[in-house]
């Protein structure tokens, strides 16, 4: 384990857990009796319920039988394999969590709390995202609306499928529902297409963003309109606005996998968006996709930022998690590089006509690293968990442990 | 493939090409996989079945796996070749439910040759669910892993690379291909993948990736030259083998598949 602080205090990892099987991006936050729980899944298509101290409560096995023939039309190693992160929420108003997932086998499950399932549906199609919840109908109850196979399937809080939308290709980013005039539900597919449709199935305007598409949209309000914003694997990140225009591209070197994060975290009273890439880069930007600062890990970044005060300074860090075994938290300002060193080489001693020298800025905003923490192996998850208070990361890597680290004061 | 310690010891799969294994030091060698490309009407068919037929005569068991081509027609075409099916236990299968039952009923005196009609299987089950485009991969992968832990087979024929194109939509060829090559090197197969040229030659396959791949390349042409129509044979490439690259006629002459003339033009 590496240690490596900047700053006052210093992250300490708290309990490990070895869930003997690769984990899926990112983990969900549960409560339980009162108590907050982590619930992971596992490409073995299992979902674990881990308490505060990170002892195994429950394991539900995703199992489904197939008959002689169905079976050779699946891929017996990875058929029961849950691809992304579940999802937890009180889909049935009982004052409870029920978690939600999918699996490559097409079956969406529903389970409570107590490992127990509740119902599951039939997709028809494999699930590789997250669902997602919200009462798309206003009929008082959430409908849970998931990615499967070339459909976006909106199924009741019954279990019961209300529509199938069938698009051109597989749909492997989770939905994002964006209520602005009028409700509407936006989501990618594996050709590139951003597409929004209402409730009622109708299409109401779709984008060729030209590549896969597995991050899903995230939506803000901007100008008193809502905007949409979403990654692709080309590495282009492209906000749109609620009709579907564009408004501004960012492009990244890399693929972009997650959703990306937006708050303000410089303290300058506007939000900021906070991008992970391939290109192993953390990019902070503007809400008009200007860049404010940026930060190099030394490998692929895929999992979503984490916006949080984590040492509870009253402002806010990122958090990434990247392929290069690290966590990294950096501050939410950014700090100031020179391209020189005063004192050392003066201004006039830079390379290049003299006329750039003064027209040029004398260095950029950069990301400024606070704290970073090794683990044992790529990192393809982070989440925050609330513990008494206390801001609590959960990090999930690909060999299949989840960590929990916390900022502790010297 | 274990390391060997004299090249003597290298298994080979002779091609039952009279006149072509002598210049591959007496065959492919086993558990390679080579592609066989042509364009229509070039005999890739017949001759990557004829591997199969007379292997299975010497009682080591073959999968020939026709996507598109039904078994009828395939099996009718050899049987008009003069192919003797009697000397081998011929199991067709139409249909995915009887793959374990015809297993089971093998006739064990005999080597085996599993012709799997892919094309009557999607009549059979076209009400299925089948929107993921990796199912019939699936399909493929699955049938030869029965076919391999429970008949103890030695070699494939996948007819054809562009077939399975159709079937299954390859969003990264370049990953997804090199996955499909390597489950074929972890069974342990002889394999020849039937790869269909275009008519202008101009490419070994869809990809281009599958030449890297693969261990061995077979091309077969049809050459016109003045009013007559020769098929011609050629070893592209040949891993772990000394082979002699020139260009052959392919004749099929009294139930036997010959090459001739090596790098002579037999018309003149």
């Amino acid at each position: 384990m590496g240690l490596f602080s900047q700053n006052s205090g210093r992250i300490t990892e708290g309990w490990v857990f070895d869930a003997k099987a690769p984990l899926v991006a990112g983990c969900a936050v549960a409560d339980r009796n009162g108590q907050p729980h982590v619930i992971v899944g596992t490409t073995k298509g299992t979902i674990i319920c881990l308490d505060q101290q990170g002892h195994e409560v429950w394991t539900y096995h995703a199992e489904e039988q197939f008959t002689e023939v169905e079976s050779f039309f699946v891929d017996e190693e990875r058929v029961h394999g849950i691809d992304a992160p579940p999802l937890v929420a009180d889909i049935n108003n009982d004052g409870k969590h029920e978690i939600l997932f999918g699996t490559e086998a097409g079956i969406l499950y529903c389970v409570s709390m107590d490992g127990k399932l509740i119902w599951k549906e039939d997709c028809k199609g494999t699930i590789r995202a997250s669902p997602e919840v919200a009462d798309i109908n206003s009929d008082g109850h959430p409908e849970i609306l998931v990615g499967a196979g070339n459909k976006l399937v909106v199924v009741q809080y019954t279990g019961h499928t209300l529509f199938e939308y069938i698009g051109d290709a597989p749909v492997e980013s989770v939905p994002c529902v964006v209520k602005a005039g009028k409700t509407i539900i936006v989501f990618g597919n594996n050709n590139g297409q951003l597409t929004a449709i209402t409730p009622s199935q109708e299409l109401v305007w779709q984008r060729e963003l030209r590549d896969k598409i597995t991050a899903a949209p995230v939506a803000f309000k901007a100008n008193e309109e809502q905007r949409v914003i979403v990654g692709t694997l080309g590495g282009i990140v492209v906000c749109v606005s609620e009709h579907g225009e564009p408004v501004w591209d960012f492009k990244t070197e890399g693929s972009v996998y997650s959703k990306v994060a937006i708050g303000d975290i410089n303290d300058d009273k506007q939000s900021e968006v906070v991008i992970s890439s391939c290109d192993n880069n953390v990019y902070a930007l503007t809400l008009d996709g200007e860049r404010v600062w940026s930060y190099q890990t030394d490998f692929w970044i895929t999992s979503t930022p984490i916006i949080a005060d984590l040492d509870n300074d009253h402002h806010l860090e990122v958090v990434v998690g990247s392929y290069d075994h690290n966590i990294y938290v950096l501050d939410g300002q950014g700090t100031y590089v020179l391209d020189y060193v005063p004192g050392l080489s003066g201004i006039v001693h830079q390379a290049g006509h003299y006329a750039s020298t003064l027209t040029s800025d004398p260095g950029e905003q950069t990301g400024k690293r606070l704290y970073k923490y090794r683990v044992e192996n790529m990192v393809v998850g982070c989440s925050l968990l609330e513990n008494h208070g206390k801001p609590t990361l959960v990090v999930s890597t690909k060999e299949g442990h989840v960590h929990t680290l916390t900022h502790e004061q010297q | 493939m274990p390391l060997v310690k004299d090249k003597h010891e290298i298994h080979r799969i002779r091609t039952y090409v009279n006149g072509l294994d002598e210049h591959l030091q007496g065959g492919i060698p086993a558990n390679h996989i080579t592609l066989m490309c042509g364009a229509a009407g070039t005999m890739k068919s017949s001759v990557t079945f004829n591997v199969l037929f007379h292997e299975a005569v010497n009682g080591n068991n073959g999968l020939y796996l026709s996507l598109e081509q039904s078994a009828d027609s395939l099996i009718t075409h050899m049987i008009n070749m003069d192919y003797d099916f009697s000397r081998i236990d011929l199991i067709v299968v139409r249909e995915l439910s009887e793959l374990s039952a015809k297993i089971q009923a093998q006739d064990k005196t005999k080597g085996s040759l599993f012709v799997v009609d892919v094309g009557c299987i999607r009549k059979e089950i076209r009400d299925m669910q089948t929107d993921n485009n990796k199912s019939w991969l699936n399909v493929m992968k699955n049938v030869i892993k029965k076919i391999k832990t429970e008949a103890n087979m030695k070699l494939f024929v996948l007819d054809s690379l562009s077939a399975l194109y159709v079937l299954t939509r390859l969003e990264n060829p370049r990953i997804e291909l090199f996955m499909i090559f390597e489950f074929l090197r972890d069974m342990k197969l002889t394999s020849f993948l039937i790869s269909e040229m275009p008519l202008d030659g101009s490419k070994f396959s869809e990809y281009e990736i599958e030449d890297f791949l693969s261990d061995g390349i077979i091309v077969i042409r049809l050459t016109p030259f003045r009013r007559q129509v020769v098929r011609e044979i050629s070893i592209v490439k040949m891993r772990t083998t000394a082979c002699n690259n020139d260009i052959f006629s392919l004749e099929f002459k009294n139930g036997q598949f010959y090459a001739l003339y090596g790098g002579q033009n037999p018309l003149l």
